[in-house]
């Protein structure tokens, strides 16, 4: 490769690569603007480094746990796949929900590592907050990954949410009749509502991913 | 999420989203919204645009926090993705909801 090649295809690499500051959604959503493929969250750099092999998304977003609590990056990443491909207005609806859903999941449980029943009460709540709070504090949680890919077709869309945790298995959570009888009914919809609004849902990777996917 | 009160003490507007992350702000409205001397209390939510699992559970703590003092707690006018949720969950068997 001589000298020119080499200039222009890393100056094709950083229009595909955009860095967000984690200040808000909408330098998210510019730093999703096209043609960028792969977004990332300063700070997190060589996690995308280390990991690009894997990356299999057609739009691939890594975000810290801080982030993805704290700021709505869930639309901006919405916004950008439309972007790139047609979503209509009722299939836009389905899509937030469930990645908002899944999202969450992985930043409470996986990286978080919070306990459904403790938000079994409104006191537990604010327990549960108080403990994220501190939890956020520690820059090795806070900088803790949440990726998203997202890959599509003429056909069907599936977006992808990893996280940084051990994973689930599927068998192992309580069964709604479960939850019902043990007077636990504010919590743990979150995967029966996912299977509902999905077209396709996989955990993947022992549970430290989901796959979703959308009839398009 | 947001949150105005009419002039009565039992009446509630939720406004926006309404995702995990609320918690703080809606715990405040229901301490006021408890505040109220009436048997009933009624939460607005056709201005709120999204819902997510954790906000339906939290309303679920919030009805059960309203029967411990003895009083009933409405939702009115669930519209869109809420409304659709609200089915989807069978929600609105588990509550008072009004059109």
């Amino acid at each position: 490769m001589n000298a020119e090649t080499a200039e222009l295809t890393s100056s094709l690499k950083s229009l595909r690569l955009g860095r967000w500051d984690g200040v808000s959604p909408s330098s998210l959503s510019l730093a999703l603007s096209p043609p960028v493929t792969q977004c990332v969250e300063t700070g997190l750099e060589a996690q995308l480094r280390a990991q690009r092999r894997r990356i299999v998304g057609q739009l691939s977003l890594l975000v810290t746990t801080k982030s993805a609590y704290r700021h709505s990056v869930v639309r901006p990443f919405i916004e950008a796949i439309s972007k790139r491909t047609v979503i209509d207005g009722d299939l836009h609806e389905r899509i937030y929900t469930a990645i908002q859903e899944a999202l969450m999941n992985a930043v409470l449980h996986g990286n978080l590592q919070i306990e459904t029943g403790a938000r079994e009460s409104l006191e537990g709540l604010t327990k549960v907050h108080a403990s994220i709070e501190r939890l956020l504090a520690r820059p090795e949680i806070a900088l803790g990954m949440i990726r998203v890919d997202a890959l599509w077709s003429a056909k069907m869309l599936y977006v992808i949410i990893r996280d940084s945790g051990h994973g689930y298995r599927k068998d192992k959570l309580p069964s709604s009749a479960e939850r019902e009888a043990a007077g636990k009914l504010s919590s743990g919809r979150g995967l029966s509502i996912l299977e509902s609004i999905c077209d396709r849902v996989t955990l993947i990777h022992g549970g430290s991913a989901i796959k979703l996917g959308f009839r398009l | 999420m947001e949150f105005r009160f009419d002039n009565t003490q039992d009446y509630v507007h939720v406004v926006g989203e309404f995702t995990f992350t609320d918690h703080a702000a809606f715990k405040l409205m229901i301490d006021r919204l408890f505040e109220a001397n009436s048997s009933s209390v009624t939460m607005d939510i056709g201005q709120l645009q999204f819902i997510d699992s954790a906000g339906l559970g939290m309303l679920l703590l919030a009805r059960d926090a309203a029967a411990k003092a003895g009083r009933k707690l409405v939702l009115r006018a669930p519209t869109g993705q809420v409304k659709r949720m609200f089915g989807l969950t069978k929600f609105d068997t588990l509550f008072t909801v009004e059109d």
